[in-house]
């Protein structure tokens, strides 16, 4: 499952970060297989995703979150 | 006495942490402010006295890693890297707050390589604790090897001890590349033995990143030489830190999971609802730009009446003379019609600084990312966009914070068209002409007319954005991804500051412009050629039936047009005449080519000259005659003509060398001076002929 297709409030732990631009950002930003996490918000209209992930609060683009998968 | 040499220090962290809470807490006002009001992305100077010894403090924006990905951050790591620079400082305070400690670690563990003398100082412990988030600092004392001390920026709490670090000399070696697995590893090592930077962690950043590395041709034939794929490396760095910061982290760090993330939740239930989260963001916005007007009112009264009665007074006291009404129908005018625009100004600067500290600024961006990606641009766009109506050129230097360059490019471009503080007088001047000030409701009417202008900038930034993101060619991947941090309540000291170093910049440089300008057009206007050496006989010829005092006007009117200043506005009137605009707006438009608000100045000392009465500017306006229509001067027609001629104009020389200076083309430079000239004179235009 990717990032993107859950729904506010349900939560879940990162298992890989697929390869593309900005996946080594993303391990800076504390997005790093096993980590915990949980959605806070989804904005309107497709726009970005608010998690909070492992006492850390970020937000990224839907897009972005596809490249997440989870569990 | 010897005079020593100051200490020169650097405040580094993450953003949103308390850092500028620091800065201002130490060096107070004694700030080297960027030249321009606004919020700032440059590093900041300032200095402080302590116990007899001088410091000198920069702080430095906030970043996110040591891998840049904007160019703020880019800068700030350039600055970090460059050691041998004289600015380079002599130790550095590495801020970290408790509500965000892994993540200000991470950041912690990369500088910590970089070998600089340092000293960590952990922010909000208490706030932390009151947040469910618990912080042991003699763990955490014990776990890192370098001196860190507990803070609180807000109060200056262990600032004593801080400061004895400071001046310890602080040894600091190079420690085990925690960064980079053990086989690679030596190719970086082969990397830097043939380099006069021995620091091995500088020579991995150079390695790595495309933006750091000044020699490409040696770095890329190293990669390709030994077939290095250094993408890899700066992934396995980050996830080799985030290792080791576990293995101590939990014993510096307990958090309430259930309280830790009550607060901030809560308020972001509300804040980010998509329907009442946008409701309440626009109200913000509303409320803001109304108070502007309410709360402005009262003591803008008090400014004119005063600037009246020093007129008045010093007409009185000063001997008749050239130099004496240089002074009283010049510069007293002039300066009064900046000063008076205090209050208003003040109160923007106010709300802003509240929004930046409390945390809302981020849940801007959030809210409106999707939105501003339909216009080409970021939400990180919207805090250039919001700042631009404050003043374009702080704003134009924010857009650094945008990733991808063509989104950063399209805010750049448009962020003029937002209505800055400079044109406040403008429109406050005009609106007074044809709107009357009564309320509708509960709303005042002027203050309405003022939030229509608003909107106009607002949409035409939209529009004008609409069309660049269609003509210009989409670049690398955009991407959003921030850190949102927790609502803080915002230190009412830290508004303060900000507001007062905001206004006193703004106060200095349009007042630096505005004093030369009005000492420019005094001359220009109080002499001339021949008519006007000679006007009082040829006007006294020319009209025997006048009375005294009609004929002293008559000559006043005539030795005006006839100076230089009105030769030069008569030979632009046939461009301007089309607007509504008689020369003496012609003057007034190009003397506030530099500078917008110069307008004002420029048009109360025009207005001025030669005139018996001392009045109101807004009064004598509306009685002024255009000599050539018969009308009057101030016609609604063209009242909204120069309106909109002011709200699409780039008159700020400020701003385009700016632009020129983020975008480093001048292709992009012009553009967007053409292109705001032309929308502002055909606006302009039309409306005026729409409406005559």
């Amino acid at each position: 499952m990717r990032l993107s297709d859950l729904k506010s409030n349900e939560f879940g732990v990162i298992k890989e970060v697929l390869e593309h631009h900005l996946s080594a950002k993303l391990i800076e930003f504390g997005v790093i297989p096993g980590a915990q996490f949980a959605i806070l918000n989804k904005a309107p209209f497709k726009g970005p995703i608010f998690i909070e992930i492992d006492n850390n609060r970020i937000a990224l683009r839907r897009k972005e979150a596809a490249f997440i998968i989870v569990e | 006495m010897i005079k020593q040499e100051p200490l020169k220090i650097a405040l580094v962290g993450n953003p949103n942490l308390g850092k500028t809470t620091l800065f201002n807490k130490l060096c107070g006002l004694k700030q080297h402010t960027g030249n321009y009001p606004g919020v700032t992305v440059d590093k900041k100077k300032g200095e402080f006295i302590r116990s007899n010894k001088k410091y000198v403090v920069t702080d430095l924006p906030g970043i996110n890693s040591l891998y840049p990905t904007s160019k703020d951050e880019e800068l700030v790591v350039k600055y970090l890297m460059n050691q041998q620079s004289n600015d380079f400082p002599d130790k550095i305070v590495l801020m970290l707050s408790a509500l965000n400690l892994k993540r200000n670690l991470y950041l912690y563990e990369q500088i910590r390589d970089l070998n600089i003398p340092m000293v960590v100082a952990v922010n909000m412990v208490d706030v932390g604790a009151k947040r469910g988030v618990f912080v042991d600092i003699e763990q955490l004392k014990a776990k890192l090897d370098v001196p860190v001390v507990q803070i609180s920026a807000k109060s200056g709490e262990g600032f004593d001890e801080l400061f004895s670090y400071l001046n310890q000399p602080l040894k600091i070696s190079e420690r085990p590349q925690l960064y980079i697995q053990q086989e690679d590893q030596e190719y970086l090592k082969k990397f830097a033995d043939v380099r006069a930077e021995k620091n091995l962690y500088i020579n991995f950043l150079r390695l790595t990143d495309v933006s750091l590395e000044a020699d490409k041709s040696h770095k890329d034939a190293f990669i390709e030489g030994n077939n290095l794929n250094v993408r890899s490396w700066k992934k396995n760095a980050s996830i080799l830190r985030y290792k080791h910061i576990k293995s101590y982290l939990n014993d510096v760090l307990t958090i309430d999971k259930a309280k830790a993330t009550d607060f901030t939740s809560r308020i972001d239930r509300i804040l980010l609802h998509p329907v009442f989260g946008y409701l309440i963001f626009l109200a913000i916005i509303f409320l803001i730009f109304q108070s502007i007007f309410w709360i402005a009112d009262y003591p803008m009264g008090w400014i004119e009446s005063l600037f009246e009665q020093i007129q008045v007074s010093l007409t009185a006291l000063l001997p008749e003379g050239y130099l004496s009404r240089l002074v009283t129908e010049g510069l007293v005018p002039g300066i009064g019609g900046v000063v008076i625009f205090i209050p208003q100004i003040s109160i923007l600067f106010f709300f802003f600084s509240i929004l930046e500290e409390s945390g809302y600024m981020s849940r801007i961006v959030y809210l409106t990312d999707r939105l501003m990606q339909g216009f080409g641009m970021s939400g990180k766009s919207i805090v250039p966009l919001i700042s631009g109506m404050a003043c374009a050129i702080p704003a134009i230097m924010s857009a650094r914070t945008i990733e991808n360059s063509r989104e950063r490019l399209i805010t750049i471009l448009v962020t003029p068209l937002l209505t800055c503080s400079a044109r406040i007088p403008v429109y406050v001047l005009l609106i007074a002409l044809i709107v009357p000030d009564k309320d509708i409701g509960i709303f005042n009417q002027q203050g309405l007319a003022l939030m229509a202008m608003y909107l106009l900038g607002v949409l035409m930034t939209f529009i004008v954005a609409f069309i660049l993101k269609n003509i210009m060619k989409p670049t690398y991947k955009s991407y959003l991804l921030m850190e949102m941090p927790e609502y803080l309540t915002p230190g009412i000291k830290n508004v303060l500051i900000s507001m007062w170093t905001n206004v006193k910049s703004f106060i200095w440089n349009a007042g630096k412009i505005i004093v030369a300008t009005t000492i420019v057009l005094f001359v220009l206007v109080t002499n001339g050629g021949e008519d006007f050496k000679n006007a009082e006989s040829i006007v006294t010829e020319n009209y025997p039936e006048l009375s005294e005092e009609e004929l002293e006007n008559k000559i006043a009117s005539y030795e005006q047009e006839n100076s230089y200043l009105g030769t030069i506005g008569k030979a632009i009137e046939p461009a301007i005449a089309p607007l509504g605009y008689d020369w003496k707006i012609g003057i007034a438009l190009i003397s506030s080519l530099a500078a917008r608000e110069v307008f004002v100045g420029t048009i109360s000392v025009i207005y001025s000259v030669g005139s018996e009465e001392i009045l109101p500017i807004r009064d004598r306006l509306k009685a002024e005659i255009n000599p050539k229509t018969g009308l009057p001067a101030f016609s609604f027609a063209t009242c909204i003509s120069l309106l909109l001629f002011y709200a699409f104009s780039l008159q700020c020389m400020s701003t385009v060398a700016v632009t020129y200076k983020e975008t480093k083309s001048l292709k992009w430079t012009l553009l967007q001076f053409g292109y705001m000239t032309l929308l502002a004179y055909f606006m302009a235009l039309i409306a005026f002929q729409l409406l005559k």
